[in-house]
């Protein structure tokens, strides 16, 4: 007896748990003569988180996937393989399948559905064999529009120049009774996923290439930032500000009509330069190491910079190539016995890669040149590596 | 559709990897909360965007570059003249002023078209990846919830990213934004109109952003009020009304908990701002009108009063500017008196 107590217990906590978790988030979908606990909470749940996914058991879902199986549905390249709209055409045609026939309940949205579906097909259908990626997405777009996602989105949809609220169930649908309505409902809900659905599958390499786009371009900032000259703040305004100019190439394309700049900026391949101090070097034949030259201010008063973006492998990338630039620069340097002045020296200056050199001049004193750090360390090490190398020889 | 993605956009601050956990926690207890909405609350997955390090590297660098011109100076024992003054001009960042604050990214995002561009382009990216690592046999349902500076960055972005070469095509676009605290209009730095067509919660019948946009604002949050989010009539179309696909709220004055009403946190725990959320994210019945008059008196019971209320009303009062001005002065102002407010309240929005 105890048993039996204990057996129908674990059967009657197992059965609420499933009811529970039906109630949730699962699958299941109350038949004709079920009673429904909450028609309109129960239909919601389903409709955003079931119906047409793959947790969805129906076989219109089955079919769909297996008319879409295959290799990848869309060619990433410039022309579009005929076989992928085929597949989504006969995609389309599972769902058009699915929703002839008499439908006793919701005849007139069931009605619309397969004149959204029949016009679907048709623009698929006019896509040619060599057809530009562009044009497929915008034609696919067109088929299988953002309407369908509606109630899954939680909105009326829009079918056939007609609202449809289906997330509405008739008045007689009420809690803990059948539904005769529900069942059906949810069946429709579950084509208009799964054209939601399609539209995703259909799209998706255009995600794909809007990600490689975003994530070459944020490492093209990245280098502008880290690996061109290292901007001051109203140097980064001058820049931005030209930005929109021949200047700097017209990164930024010009506005429409109505004013306004659409899409992004091309990161640049130039800089300007303007009243740039820094630390340099002034190079001297005497000494041996870097730490024997000494110390300049330098100020950059005008200078540009240049560089072209690298392409590897046939695709572009975010590495530089090709960098250098010419400055008009000023620097300073206490070149005579302590307790003595400095002088201000002024020439032109030119960068390659990371490496700076300026060729400058004090007025009634010698040329001297000036070098920035990363140029005296190279130097420096370089010519140590031929003393170690004579040294041996030796 | 499996889960519903829910990105979660910060604010004006220093906000790191990981910052949104406590916002998350704070949606997740105000699902638990009401109980028909609860189970939804299970499906959600939240993702967060970050864009502030774009404006810490822009800081970095400059203080970097700004010492080692100083150190040069120093060396060479030049003192004075337009050298010393340029040296110390870049040497800014680095100091106590305003250049210092984190109100210079409000600044670097208006002005510098290499600070807006890169964040832009790396909500882009960060973004589309979310997308692409969710089931590829569904749809995709996602909403969008950015407070402040995040909402210009937001509007921004998905501007550029309908507009672009490559666009974002309509399958990948949001179900629902939630703009909180929305400064779209004074930081808007592409010309014309912001109020631009594709930009209309439109999507279920042509081109817009997304199918719902809502608009969160407190009557004394002196960011929200700066220049008010206000759509022309003209911006939505018959099929799509606005009553039906917009939302605006604004939270009366006296409702204050926290003197810092801009924070994110202020704003959701306010169940004119949670409730219409929470349904959107559901469903409109599953939290009915008597919950919801019931959760706004309950809230209310934790408002300031008397001197404190004063005291707060009072602060934020201070800083309303009543409209944008020309020079920008007095929104600097404003925006360095906020964030000392910001910084003094135990509301951090998961600000490190």
């Amino acid at each position: 007896m105890r048993k039996v107590i204990f057996g129908l217990a674990t059967f009657v906590w197992s059965s609420l748990a499933l009811a529970q978790a039906g109630a949730s988030t699962g699958c299941e979908i109350p038949g004709q003569n079920q009673a429904v606990p909450d028609p309109p909470h129960q239909l919601v749940l389903l409709v955003r988180f079931c119906l047409g996914t793959d947790k969805d058991q129906a076989q219109v879902v089955k079919d769909m996937s297996a008319a879409l199986k295959g290799p990848a549905l869309v060619d990433t390249g410039d022309s579009t393989p005929a076989p992928t709209t085929v597949r989504l055409v006969k995609a389309v045609d599972v769902l058009l399948t699915h929703a002839s026939g008499t439908k006793a309940v919701d005849a007139e949205a069931w009605s619309a559905v397969r004149t959204e579906l029949i016009n679907a097909r048709g623009m698929l259908n006019s896509l040619k064999a060599d057809e530009s990626s562009a044009v497929w997405f915008s034609t696919v777009e067109k088929a299988l529009p953002a309407q369908w996602k509606m109630p899954a989105a939680g909105l009326p949809i829009f079918l056939g120049g007609n609202s449809f609220d289906l997330l509405t169930l008739p008045p007689d649908c009420v809690p803990e009774r059948s539904c005769s309505a529900f069942e059906p409902r949810a069946d429709l809900l579950r084509v208009i996923n799964l054209a939601a659905n399609l539209q995703a599958i259909a799209l998706r390499p255009s995600l794909k290439a809007a990600y490689e786009d975003a994530t070459l371009q944020r490492n093209r900032w990245k280098a502008y930032r880290a690996d061109a000259q290292p901007l001051y703040f109203w140097e980064v305004g001058l820049n931005s500000m030209l930005m929109r100019t021949n200047l700097l190439g017209k990164p930024c394309e010009d506005r429409d009509y109505d004013g306004v700049r659409r899409g992004f900026c091309e990161v640049p391949t130039r800089q300007i330069i303007l009243l740039h101090p820094e630390g340099a070097l002034r190079f001297s034949r005497s000494a041996a190491k870097t730490d024997e030259l000494k110390q300049a201010l330098l100020i950059q008063v005008v200078g540009v910079y240049n560089w072209g973006w690298k392409a590897e492998s046939g695709t572009d990338d975010a590495k530089m190539t090709d960098r250098w630039g010419a400055s008009l620069a000023a620097s300073y340097t206490n070149t005579s016995s302590a307790g003595a002045e400095g002088r201000w020296g002024y020439g032109p200056m030119v960068h390659l890669g990371d490496y700076s050199l300026a060729v400058t001049k004090a007025s009634g004193g010698k040329w001297s040149v000036v070098v920035n750090i990363p140029l005296a360390g190279a130097y420096f090490g370089r010519r140590q590596e031929v003393v170690d190398s004579l040294s041996k020889l030796k | 559709m499996s889960k519903h993605i829910v990105f979660l956009v910060h604010g004006m601050g220093n906000f790191e990897p990981g910052w949104s956990g406590g916002i998350q926690q704070q949606l997740k207890d105000l699902f638990a909360a009401y109980s028909r909405a609860a189970p939804f609350g299970q499906e959600m997955e939240y993702r967060e965007i970050v864009y502030g390090d774009i404006f810490e590297s822009w800081r970095e660098l400059w203080t970097n570059e700004a010492e080692k011109a100083a150190s040069a100076l120093k060396a060479v024992g030049l003192d004075g003249g337009v050298a010393e003054e340029l040296v110390k001009l870049a040497g800014s960042p680095a100091g106590d002023g305003f250049l210092k604050t984190h109100v210079l990214d409000v600044v670097m995002y208006r002005f510098l078209l290499q600070a807006s561009e890169e964040v832009c382009q790396s909500v882009r990216a960060q973004i589309t990846e979310h997308l692409l690592a969710l089931p590829d046999q569904q749809s995709i349902h996602y909403t969008v919830i950015a407070h402040s500076l995040g909402t210009a960055v937001m509007y921004e972005a998905f501007f550029g990213m309908m507009t672009a070469k490559e666009p974002l095509r309509v399958a990948f676009r949001p179900d629902n934004v939630f703009m909180v605290a929305n400064a779209v209009l004074p930081l808007w730095n592409r010309g014309g109109t912001p109020y631009q067509p594709i930009m209309a919660p439109n999507l279920g019948y042509s081109d817009g952003w997304c199918f719902h946009l809502a608009n969160f604002r407190h009557e004394l949050d002196p960011v929200a009020m700066l220049i008010r989010f206000q759509p022309p009539p003209n911006w939505f179309t018959p099929l799509a009304p606005k009553d039906v696909v917009y939302l605006d709220q604004t939270i009366p004055a006296e409702d204050i908990q926290d003197p810092n009403v801009h924070a994110l946190e202020h704003y959701l725990g306010h169940p004119s701002v949670h409730i219409p959320l929470l349904r959107r994210l559901s469903y409109e019945g599953a939290i009915n009108k008597a919950e919801e008059k019931q959760a706004l008196a309950e809230w209310r019971k934790e408002r300031l009063t008397n001197a404190k209320l004063k005291e707060a009303k009072d602060k934020l009062e201070s800083m309303l500017l009543g409209k944008a001005t020309q020079s920008w002065k007095d929104e600097f102002a404003m925006l360095l008196a906020l964030r000392k407010l910001m910084l003094s309240s135990k509301l951090k929005d998961g600000e490190s």
